[in-house]
């Protein structure tokens, strides 16, 4: 039953679930002290026991049975292939996601598709700053797909590049440069670079394409691909329903609980 | 705007000194004595990527006709020029002017620009039963000289009569793929011509001798420039 509860309260690992019954001792025990000094100090003994065996009880709970309860609930054996399985699941979900990211590229006309890159990124949030609390970046959650671009697990700000412009917009971006000098002064002036960072970016890149993946009107990433070849895109897409690609994208984001 | 090279290259791109633009310029003419253009008799002509002009050198074109367009404010502002009705500074994948207002698009080595973006421009700048004529260096010349790695592949380089070396951007796209992109964009009656330098040009450029040299064939016998032609249709298709 005390699994089933605390599934239904969102606690779905054994540490969540050690973390939630400490969280609730320690609560438990704080009032119940509380309770004892208050009726103490009232004098009235007898009924200071009650909020006494309350805290006793949560001191039991959590120095005692904690331990025993969370093995009962989450057994360390299923915990571990739980954890297997999902990081299975994750590595299918990537390889998914890959694939998916391949037959769109392959779904683009007009074009040198095999000049095409791409990667998805999900939002998520980072350790906040003295001035902001609340932070967010974009991790990149795929290898690029294409002959260009780093490897995944990158993250940028919210505030940089095209598909943070994205991120921020929910619409689709697209920008192309004429050459090196332009991308790395509008890098600067548009993208919210420093000119040092723009030195170590790839700049023979000329068109870029940004969708965002939307989650019930709000986007929990950024479906994202560039290409060497100039003004390849919007043009290129247009015939793709990238909108339509990109809900299969969160859908498959939806399964493996990514997001 | 775009930023632009050209302008360092303004004072001296027409000079004999640049001999692979000359010899282009042999190709481009020979091409068009081989395979002539109608550009019909009346309506504006949108000159792209124009420099001082040549739509009267190369097509005879009346000047009254021509509206020019160029990127670069220097290339605009030369002295020795063609005359137009208008010159225009914007970028030729981005025209601010209204749609169907030209019985045809012209340019030539417009590499500097091609893309979608621009095919798309220019189908919108056509009137119905317009026609586009542009030039471009032929990819087989291209990749020969720049292999196929980037940024090499998609950078012209100009040497200075000061010795200075200029990048400037230069994508080349083969026959197949422009083909593919005229429809893609709409256009019908599309024909893909390529030119070798004719006989008897001289000075012939280093370039193309590397270039011809390395596919084991004659100087003249290496397409040099591409020319393309194209129609926007009289009636659209229906889009659905």
């Amino acid at each position: 039953m005390l699994p089933t509860v605390a599934r239904w309260l969102g606690v779905r690992t054994r540490r969540q679930f050690r973390l939630a019954l400490r969280g609730l001792s320690i609560c438990v025990g704080a009032c119940g002290a509380y309770a004892v000094g208050v009726l103490t100090e009232l004098h009235w003994f007898w009924w200071s026991a009650v909020p006494f065996a309350l805290l006793l009880a949560a001191a039991i709970v959590e120095f005692v049975l904690g331990d025993y309860l969370a093995e009962q609930s989450y057994p360390i054996a299923t915990e571990k292939k739980l954890d297997l399985l999902e990081r299975r699941l994750g590595i299918d979900a990537v390889n998914i996601l890959t694939d998916k990211l391949r037959r769109t590229i392959e779904t683009f006309q007009a074009c040198e598709t095999t000049r095409v890159s791409g990667t998805v990124h999900i939002i998520v949030e980072l350790s906040p700053s003295p001035e902001v609390k609340a932070r967010y970046g974009l991790l990149q959650l795929t290898d690029y797909i294409g002959p260009y671009g780093g490897s995944k697990g990158r993250i940028t700000t919210l505030e940089k590049g095209i598909v943070g412009r994205c991120a921020r917009t929910a619409r689709t971006e697209c920008v192309n440069f004429d050459d090196a000098t332009e991308y790395r002064r509008r890098m600067v002036e548009e993208f919210g670079f420093l000119r040092q960072e723009t030195e170590m970016h790839t700049t023979f890149a000329r068109s870029y394409l940004a969708e965002p993946l939307l989650l019930g009107g709000t986007v929990i990433g950024v479906l994202y691909f560039f290409s060497s070849e100039p003004q390849v895109f919007p043009l290129a897409a247009r015939e793709s329903d990238l909108a339509s690609k990109a809900q299969d994208f969160v859908d498959v984001l939806k399964t493996v609980s990514i997001v | 705007m775009p930023s632009n090279a050209y302008a360092q290259l303004a004072a001296e791109y027409y000079d004999a000194l640049h001999k692979t633009c000359r010899n282009f310029d042999a190709a481009t003419k020979s091409a068009l004595a081989r395979h002539p253009v109608a550009l019909g008799n009346d309506g504006l002509i949108l000159e792209v990527g124009c420099g001082r002009g040549r739509c009267q050198e190369f097509l005879g074109v009346s000047n009254d006709r021509v509206v020019q367009l160029d990127s670069c404010r220097a290339m605009l502002a030369m002295v020795d020029r063609e005359p137009a009705v208008v010159r225009i500074l914007a970028d030729a994948a981005s025209v601010p002017l209204f749609d169907a207002q030209f019985s045809a698009v012209v340019g030539f080595l417009i590499d500097s620009f091609i893309g979608l973006a621009f095919f798309a421009e220019a189908y919108r700048l056509l009137l119905p039963g317009g026609v586009l004529f542009v030039t471009v260096p032929a990819a087989e010349w291209g990749y020969s000289l720049r292999g196929s790695k980037e940024p090499e592949v998609s950078v012209a380089r100009f040497i200075t009569k000061s010795r200075h070396t200029v990048l400037v951007p230069s994508t080349l796209i083969t026959g197949t793929r422009i083909d593919e992109m005229l429809r893609y964009c709409g256009f019908q009656f599309i024909s893909i011509d390529f030119e070798p330098l004719p006989p008897g040009v001289t000075p012939i450029s280093p370039d193309v001798e590397t270039a011809a040299s390395s596919y084991g064939v004659a100087v003249h016998e290496l397409p040099l420039v591409y020319l393309i032609r194209a129609s926007k249709p009289v009636q659209e298709p229906l889009r659905v």
